[in-house]
């Protein structure tokens, strides 16, 4: 299974001349306004790969979770410690969670605390689309992007009435419940959700001490999640359009710990409430000049309890910011946008004293496009970030796209930008161990794409990316004097990789399939070099190659989606131990729709077969997925 | 594996033949004490699954990774008792016993939930084991692989456990919270007594005269050190199962001690902020603050029989550790390379 990089080269190299023959006509995509307006094109033009997973993809998912959804995405890789409802974090090309920037409706939603988001327990019901930018993104959203940015889109308010009912059943005892209303007039519109979910997540696993294999069933990881939600969005006056959004979600499940033995025992729980409150006021000065201003509020509580231990804790954190933008289109060619930023947070806990920061951010970016014999695209971008008591951080960015053949459309595409990630406040002030005195990773992130578009035998896209990432003063958890670990800025870690995706629909998009190869190397460098045992090793946990093949199908009104996904072994120790491995692992998923009309409305009958070849797995060490389960949905669309 | 054990076997075969051959050995005499392998328990990464032993042979001064294959999640305590190792691997929540001359699992006992931790080994077919989760002591039966009494109650959090006297010391360390010893009646499996020491008891060691040392660690404060206690020693008669004396180990100087070896020649050692202080166990009184310097002790043995003392160095935590080796007056003669996290050092005789 192992391609190596400059194979994978050759193939999209060849796959781009065998095309070239004998195509002639141009492929038509879509145009796209991602990571919150921040970036305003047609896709094709974009210098860095961005993938955007659209409300029909996304109901072709297997999974009711952003984590379930993302798996799909090539260089992307949720970590999950367990099944449904588990924590899930997301890795792009080879990073750590810390480092995927998240949004919702463009608008940071990471946790303070640990830089964090668990899209194991955010789920789609309220999801428009999900927008996957790969690469570093600091020089437009600043920290934490440095692997790549993930953008939720929430669904909006409309003018004419619409509702939706859905329910589900499913394996290990999972239900899931929700409605939602949207409706409103010519100068008001609301929307309103609610949805409810549930598992006892009792799910058989195999388990081995090392003599023995035993099958088991995962005990204390039942969950419940609850999520509600109410938007408006108003049109004040002509030209001055406002959007508040209030979102809340109540998840409450066992945390079980990792299996260690045959007898599980686990009765550790996790409460995390979330509420999520944005606004924003648009204000059309002039066809080509837009002033917005968005206030934010983010409020993040989550109680811990483990009997086994007589722990109690908590962790509370409270984020106010606002942005202020000013975004003037010159012409269909030149764009320029300017955004100043202000975010106050609060953080206090057991394990954390009251802590408060201020950060401020200035960010400047433009895009400029050249229609002459050849079509050529130019995105220099900058951001100023001040953190109370770090540096400043400067996260330039430059992009850019050149259309080097018209019939086949071949595009060359690359960018360059400088990254950063600020120390959360755990790893400032963590007790025991936080240490004040940490300052920013910082990264030079780089891709350079060749893309190829075909309109011959229905509709083909080749992607083919080269990518580095090189962070350096990588923050990691330490052993320092006694059995106390801090923090430390301690090494670098360079991540470079090739991605190749093809996409192929014909017959009006009734049949389509795509494919997705990644192959990356991330290895940590050790200020000792050669001497360090750590030197040139892979990460832990970080595949070196995944792959998937997608194929669906459209008759009448069934639609049949199958996905087959591959992930690479992984490391489990530092010094990649070839004796302590995750071994690879291949998944299936299936999943049916029919969509049937109801006079001028549409129920949707939605069936799941997830992982029906039984693999047994693990993202991390001990944490077992479940093996097939199945799950089953009746919707109603009003 | 196999054939790695196999190949530890032969070493350890050839190491005995040679010792037999030697020709100033008459049968009149009795042979001399010799140390034939050094047993080093490497803890691995908690949940990782990757808790190992590693044999150093000190005639040869090979060593041998990996000797019992991979134990479990966090091997947390070994001991040797006759032909037979034992290993407590908390996060698997088992003993492992294995035998020390061929290098074999002989068998497993799972303790479910309990969080196992320390081993005080009285027979062939008596053992006690301390338990986290359960706040008391099991007794076990290493014979049969049985466990024979599921839960004698103790103090907080029980770690280190020693015998002496018919009776078995448990440290009640309470994560420093604690500040008790409960006396365990190796007759009747009941706790007769429970002595007040100093706060965070977490270790203990007993000397030739059968007086009990016990490492109390002092209380720890993350979120105001200026709360934090001082650690001490304190030693009990294991006659009247009084408390003799208590040596302070002031937090300046020391910080809060965190492991005790006791030699049977007389001293006990002591693992302190910037190296390993020694004790006099006849005056009970601190003859040396760093008989060794160093601030990476991660454990600490003594071989009662060459008086060479073995500290063990986590390094990383994530890679290789390394023991060194010194002699009874801190020179250091020697070192070897372990697994991950070497947390305990046992010696065959």
């Amino acid at each position: 299974m192992k391609l190596s990089v400059e194979f994978a080269l050759l193939l999209a190299v060849v796959s781009s001349l065998l095309f070239a023959e004998d195509s002639t006509k141009t492929f038509v995509e879509k145009e796209i306004v991602i990571i919150g307006e921040r970036i305003q094109t047609k896709e094709r033009l974009l210098p860095s790969s961005v993938t955007v997973l659209s409300p029909v993809e996304l109901q072709l998912q297997s999974g009711t979770s952003v984590a379930s959804s993302l798996q799909s995405i090539p260089s992307v890789f949720t970590r999950g410690y367990g099944g449904n409802g588990s924590l899930h974090t997301i890795s792009m090309r080879g990073m750590n969670g810390e480092h995927t920037a998240v949004l919702v409706d463009g608008e940071p939603f990471s946790n303070v605390q640990n830089g964090l988001v668990d899209a194991g327990i955010f789920l789609t019901d309220d999801v428009e689309r999900i927008e996957v930018a790969k690469g570093g993104y600091s020089s437009f959203v600043g920290s934490h992007a440095v692997g790549g940015v993930v953008n939720i889109v929430t669904k909006k308010p409309t003018k004419e009435f619409h509702a939706s009912l859905s329910s589900s059943v499913g394996s290990f005892g999972f239900q899931s419940n929700g409605v939602s209303l949207s409706g409103g007039t010519d100068v008001l519109r609301l929307k309103t959700f609610f949805s409810a979910e549930r598992a006892r997540n009792d799910y058989d696993f195999e388990y081995s001490d090392g003599s023995q294999k035993y099958t088991l069933k995962r005990n204390g990881a039942d969950y419940s999640i609850k999520n509600a939600g109410l938007q408006a969005t108003a049109d004040i006056q002509e030209n001055l359009e406002a959007l508040f959004s209030l979102r809340y979600s109540l998840a409450e499940r066992g945390s079980p710990s990792g299996v260690s033995t045959p007898y599980q025992n686990n009765r550790a729980r996790l409460k995390d409430d979330n509420l999520f409150l944005t606004s924003s006021f648009r204000w059309q000065y002039s066809p080509q000049l837009v002033i917005s201003f968005a206030p934010r509020f983010h409020y993040f509580l989550q109680h811990y309890t483990d009997p086994a231990y007589s722990t109690k804790s908590f962790s509370l954190s409270r984020v106010s910011g606002f942005s202020a933008t000013l975004q003037q289109n010159f012409s269909e060619q030149d764009k320029l946008r300017g955004e100043l930023e202000g975010v106050f947070a609060d953080v206090r806990g057991s394990n954390l004293a009251a802590h408060t920061r201020f950060n401020g951010a200035l960010s400047v970016s433009s895009e400029h496009y050249f229609f002459d014999l050849y079509e050529f695209a130019f995105s220099p971008s900058l951001r100023v970030d001040s953190y109370q008591n770090l540096p400043l951080s400067f996260s330039p960015r430059i992009g850019a796209n050149v259309q080097v053949l018209k019939f086949p459309e071949i595009r060359l595409r690359a960018s360059v930008g400088r990254n950063f990630r600020a120390p959360t406040f755990n790893e400032l002030y963590y007790q025991p161990g936080g240490n004040p005195n940490l300052h920013p990773e910082k990264s030079l992130s780089a891709d350079v794409g060749l893309l190829l578009f075909v309109d011959e035998a229905g509709h083909w896209k080749l992607e083919n990316n080269y990518f580095l990432i090189d962070t350096r003063d990588r923050i990691v958890w330490t052993p320092g004097a006694g059995s106390t670990w801090s923090p430390m800025n301690v090494y670098r870690v360079v991540s470079t990789g090739v991605e190749i995706a093809v996409e192929h629909s014909l017959m009006d998009d009734m049949l389509c399939w795509n494919a997705s190869y990644t192959y990356m190397e991330v290895v940590r460098k050790d200020a000792a070099g050669a001497a360090s045992q750590t030197h040139n090793k892979q990460l832990i946990y970080t595949p070196f190659e995944m792959a998937s093949l997608w194929l669906c199908g459209t008759i009448s009104v069934a639609t049949v989606s199958l996905r087959h996904s591959f992930t690479g072994f992984r490391y489990i120790q530092e010094n990649n131990n070839p004796q302590y491995l995750l071994p690879e692992f291949q998944t299936t998923d299936l999943v049916a729709l029919i969509k049937i009309p109801v006079q001028e409305h549409v129920m949707m009958l939605k069936a799941e077969g997830k992982n029906i070849f039984n693999s047994q797995y693990q993202w991390i060490p001990s944490y077992p997925v479940p093996g097939r389960n199945y799950a089953l949905t009746l919707s109603f669309y009003y | 594996m196999i054939q790695r054990s196999i190949l530890c076997s032969m070493v350890i075969l050839f190491a005995i033949t040679g010792c037999k051959k030697s020709e100033t050995v008459t049968p009149q005499e009795t042979p001399l004490p010799y140390t034939e392998g050094v047993y080093v328990l490497n803890e691995g990464n908690f949940g990782r699954v990757n808790s190992t032993v590693t044999l150093y042979n000190p005639d040869s001064a090979r060593t041998y990774q990996d000797v019992l294959g991979t134990l479990g999640d966090t091997g947390n305590d070994i001991v040797l008792f006759g032909t037979k190792g034992f290993i407590v691997v908390n996060n698997s929540h088992k003993v492992i016993v294995f035998s020390t001359e061929t290098n074999q699992v002989l068998g497993t006992i799972q303790l479910p939930n309990k969080s196992p931790r320390q081993i005080a080994v009285v027979s062939e077919t008596k053992a006690y084991v301390t338990n986290w989760n359960t706040n008391a002591v099991t007794v076990i039966n290493p014979t049969t692989f049985q466990v024979v009494k599921d839960s004698i109650a103790v103090g907080s959090s029980p770690e280190g456990i020693a015998i002496a006297n018919g009776k078995a010391y448990v440290c009640n360390s309470g994560w420093g919270s604690d500040s008790t010893v409960s006396v365990i009646d190796i007759a009747t499996d009941n706790v007769v007594k429970t002595i007040i020491v100093g706060k965070g008891p977490n270790s203990v060691g007993v000397d030739a005269d059968g007086d009990v040392f016990v490492q109390c660690s002092g209380y720890s404060d993350w979120s105001n050190p200026a709360n934090d206690t001082p650690g001490s020693v304190s030693v009990i008669n294991s006659k009247a199962d009084t408390v003799t004396v208590a040596i302070p180990f002031p937090l300046a100087t020391y910080g809060h001690p965190s492991e005790i070896a006791v030699s049977k020649n007389g001293y006990a050692l002591l693992s302190v902020k910037n190296g390993i202080a020694k004790i006099d166990t006849k005056t009970n009184a601190i003859v040396l603050s760093a008989l060794v310097s160093t601030s990476s002790a991660y454990s600490i043995a003594v071989d009662d029989v060459t008086d060479y003392i073995y500290v063990a160095d986590a390094k990383n935590y994530i890679t290789d550790g390394e023991v060194k080796i010194y002699d009874k007056n801190g020179n250091a003669i020697g070192s070897f390379t372990t697994g991950i996290i070497p947390g305990d050092i046992a010696f065959k005789h």
